[in-house]
C-alpha cells in the first residue's frame, strides 16, 4: 500500500485526444491528482493494468476513468476484465462516455461500474464533470490502494 | 361471389324436400301393400269361394247319384250320401253366404242357386221318398227323372253364373291391384329418382358454397399469413432504423462536441487576440454547433418514441404536472408566470413521455408569451373511457393556416426570435398517437393558445 507522500496516479483510458486534452486541461490547476496516465485502446489499457511488456514498471491507479467506445478493445470488456480479476476488481471505475442509452447504463453498473457518467455537451459542464469526478473520488472518498 | 341462401338453409331445405319425397313413397308403398294385400285376401277368398261352390254342387251331385244307386239297389246303405248331403248343405251354404263379398248381384246369384238347390234336394227327397213308399212304382221314378235333370241343369246354370261373376269380380280385382301396383311402382320410381336429383342438386349446390367459403378461408389465412410476414418485417426495420438513429446520433455528437468545446476554449482563451469581427465569427459558429446538438438530441427523442417498450400503465397526470413545474420552475419564475392547475386524472400512459408533452407544451407557452402577464390553464376534462388535457396560454397565439403546420416535424413559424428545434410539437404528436389520443390547438378566445391532448382514462381500480 501507498504512502500519504506518494502522488495519486488516474488511468484515463480514452481514445480521442480532444477529450484527452479537455480532460488534461480540466484538471491543470489541481493539486489532488500528481499523474494523469492516458491510454488510448481497451488493450492498451489491459496491458497497462496487468504491467505487461513496456508498462512493467506502470504503477497501480488509484482511479481509473474509462471511456467504452474504444479501439481494439471494447471498453465493456475491459470494465469486465478489470471486475474479474482478484486484484484489480477493487480500484474504482468510472465510465466516462457519450452515450446516455439506458442499455449502457444498466449493463456498465450490472458488470460493478463504480459510476457512470455522460459526458457533457457543454465546455464548462465537460470541465465541471471532471473536478467533481476528482473532488468525489480522490478527496471525499476514502481509496483501497490508500487504504 | 355470395351464395345467395345461408347454406345451412341449402342444407335444410335439401334435406327436407328429400324427406318429404321419401315419405310420399313410403305412404304410396303403404297404401299399395295394403290394397294389394287386400285383393290378395280378396282373391284367395274368391277361390275359395269356388271350391265351396263346387263343393256344394258336387254334395248336390252325390245326392243324385245316391238316389239312383238306392232306386237301382233298394239299399239303404246308397242313400248315405243323400243323407250327408242334405244334413251338410245347410251349413255348406251358411259358410259360402259368409264368404261372398257383400255384392247386389252377387246376393242375388247367390240367392237364385240356393233356391234352385233347394228344389233339386226336395225333389231328390220326393224321389226317394216316392222310391221308399212305392217301391214298386216305377212310373213315379220315369216320371220324376226329366224334372230331376231339369232341376239339376238350373242349379248347374246358375252355379255357373255365381262362378262366372265370382271370377268376374276376381279379375277386376287382380286387373285393379295389378294397375295400382304399377302406379306405385311410378309413384317410387319417380320419387327415387327426384329424391337422387334433389340430392344430387343439393350436394352441388352446398358443395360449391363450402368450396368458396374455404377459398375464402384460405384467402384470409393467406392475407394473414402476409400480414404477419409483414409485421414482422416491420419489427425489424423499425429496430433497424432505432439501432441506426442511436448510432448515427451517438456518432454525431462526438465531433460536436469537440467543435463546441473548443470553439468555447478558443473564445476564451484567446478572447484579448481577437477583433469584435473574430469573436462574432465564433459566436455565430458555436450558436451553429448548439443547435445542431439540440438537433439531433430531439431527433434521437421523436425516433425512440415508436419503438418504445414501456408499457402504458395507470399514471397520474397531476403528479407528472408537478414534475415538469418543478423541473421549469426558473424558468417560469423569470417570466412570471402564473398557473391555473385544474383537478387532474390517471390516465393510461407511459409517464415519461408523459412528461416529455407536458415539458414541451409547457417550454412553448413560456417561449411564445406575450407583453401581458404570462398565465398558463392546465385543466382535464373527461367523458366515458378519455380524457381532454388542456393546455392554455395567453401568449401570441397562432393564426389559423398554421395550426395543422406546426405539428409537422420541423416546421417552424418564427425562424429568428424564437429558439427551438422545431421538433417539440412533432415529438408530442407522435407520443399522444401512441397512446391511441389526438393532440391540436384552438385559439383561446381570450388571446393565446388552448393546445388539447386526448388520452385513455385508466381503469378505476
Amino acid at each position: 500500500m501507498r504512502t500519504a507522500k506518494q502522488p495519486i496516479e488516474v488511468l484515463l483510458v480514452e481514445d480521442n485526444p480532444g477529450d484527452v486534452l479537455l480532460t488534461q486541461l480540466a484538471l491543470k490547476n489541481t493539486k489532488l491528482i500528481g499523474k494523469l496516465n492516458v491510454v488510448d485502446d481497451g488493450a492498451e489499457a489491459i496491458a497497462y493494468l496487468r504491467k505487461e511488456g513496456k508498462y512493467a514498471r506502470a504503477r497501480t491507479p488509484d482511479l481509473i476513468i474509462l471511456d467504452l467506445n474504444l479501439p481494439k478493445v471494447d471498453g465493456r470488456e475491459v470494465l469486465a476484465t478489470i471486475k474479474a480479476d482478484p486484484e484489480l476488481c477493487v480500484l474504482p471505475v468510472v465510465v466516462l462516455t457519450s452515450s446516455d442509452h439506458h442499455k449502457d447504463i444498466i449493463e456498465c453498473y450490472k458488470a460493478h461500474a463504480n459510476c457512470f457518467i455522460t459526458k457533457p455537451l457543454d465546455l464548462d459542464m465537460f470541465a465541471d464533470a471532471i473536478r467533481s469526478i476528482e473532488q468525489f473520488w480522490l478527496s471525499i472518498s476514502e481509496l483501497p490502494t490508500r487504504a | 361471389m355470395k351464395p345467395s341462401l345461408p347454406t345451412s338453409l341449402k342444407v335444410n331445405l335439401g334435406f327436407a324436400v328429400a324427406i318429404l319425397i321419401l315419405g310420399i313413397i313410403s305412404v304410396v308403398a303403404y297404401q299399395t301393400t295394403r290394397s294389394l294385400i287386400r285383393a290378395s285376401s280378396e282373391l284367395a277368398a274368391s277361390h275359395a269361394t269356388v271350391e265351396r261352390l263346387l263343393d256344394i254342387i258336387s254334395d248336390v251331385a252325390d245326392a243324385e247319384s245316391s238316389r239312383r244307386g238306392f232306386l237301382i239297389t233298394r239299399n239303404e246303405a246308397y242313400l248315405e250320401p243323400y243323407y250327408a248331403a242334405a244334413a251338410s248343405l245347410d251349413t255348406k251354404i251358411a259358410a259360402l253366404r259368409k264368404i261372398l263379398p257383400r255384392d247386389p248381384v252377387l246376393d242375388r246369384d247367390f240367392l237364385r242357386l240356393e233356391e234352385a238347390i233347394r228344389n233339386r234336394m226336395d225333389h231328390i227327397r220326393k224321389s226317394i221318398g216316392a222310391a221308399t213308399a212305392i217301391p214298386e212304382d216305377m212310373l213315379v221314378q220315369t216320371r220324376m227323372t226329366p224334372e230331376g235333370k231339369r232341376l239339376m241343369d238350373i242349379v248347374r246354370s246358375r252355379s255357373r253364373e255365381l262362378r262366372n261373376e265370382v271370377e268376374r269380380r276376381r279379375e277386376m280385382v287382380a286387373k285393379e291391384a295389378a294397375r295400382q301396383s304399377a302406379a306405385a311402382q311410378v309413384v317410387i320410381v319417380l320419387g327415387l329418382g327426384a329424391a337422387v336429383l334433389v340430392a344430387m342438386v343439393s350436394a352441388v349446390m352446398i358443395n360449391r358454397d363450402v368450396n368458396a367459403r374455404m377459398r375464402a378461408e384460405s384467402a384470409l389465412r393467406e392475407a394473414h399469413t402476409q400480414l404477419a410476414a409483414r409485421t414482422q418485417e416491420l419489427e425489424r426495420s423499425n429496430a433497424d432504423l432505432e439501432q441506426f438513429a442511436y448510432v448515427a446520433s451517438h456518432d454525431l455528437q462526438e465531433p460536436l462536441r469537440m467543435v463546441t468545446s473548443y470553439l468555447q476554449l478558443i473564445d476564451r482563451n484567446y478572447t484579448e487576440r481577437l477583433d469584435a469581427d473574430g469573436r462574432k465569427y465564433i459566436e455565430i459558429a458555436v450558436t451553429g454547433a448548439r443547435r445542431m446538438q439540440n438537433l439531433i438530441q430531439d431527433l434521437l427523442a421523436y425516433s425512440r418514441i415508436g419503438a418504445s417498450t414501456s408499457p402504458l400503465r395507470a399514471t397520474s397526470i397531476a403528479e407528472s404536472v408537478e414534475r415538469v413545474l418543478s423541473d421549469l420552475r426558473v424558468v417560469l419564475e423569470e417570466a412570471g408566470a402564473e398557473l391555473d392547475v385544474g383537478p387532474l386524472p390517471k390516465v393510461l400512459a407511459d409517464p415519461m413521455q408523459l412528461e416529455m408533452v407536458l415539458r414541451n407544451l409547457l417550454a412553448n407557452a413560456v417561449k411564445f408569451r406575450s407583453d401581458r402577464k404570462l398565465l398558463i390553464g392546465i385543466h382535464a376534462a373527461c367523458t366515458g373511457s378519455a380524457c381532454t388535457v388542456s393546455i392554455s396560454d395567453n401568449g401570441i397565439g397562432i393564426e389559423p393556416q398554421y395550426r395543422e403546420r406546426i405539428f409537422v416535424i420541423f416546421q417552424r413559424l418564427h425562424r429568428a426570435g424564437y429558439e427551438g428545434t422545431g421538433i417539440g410539437l412533432a415529438l408530442c404528436r407522435r407520443i399522444v398517437e401512441r397512446h391511441g389520443g389526438r393532440i391540436w390547438v384552438e385559439p383561446n378566445p381570450e388571446g393565446g393558445s388552448v393546445f388539447r391532448f386526448t388520452l385513455p382514462l385508466a381503469e378505476a381500480t
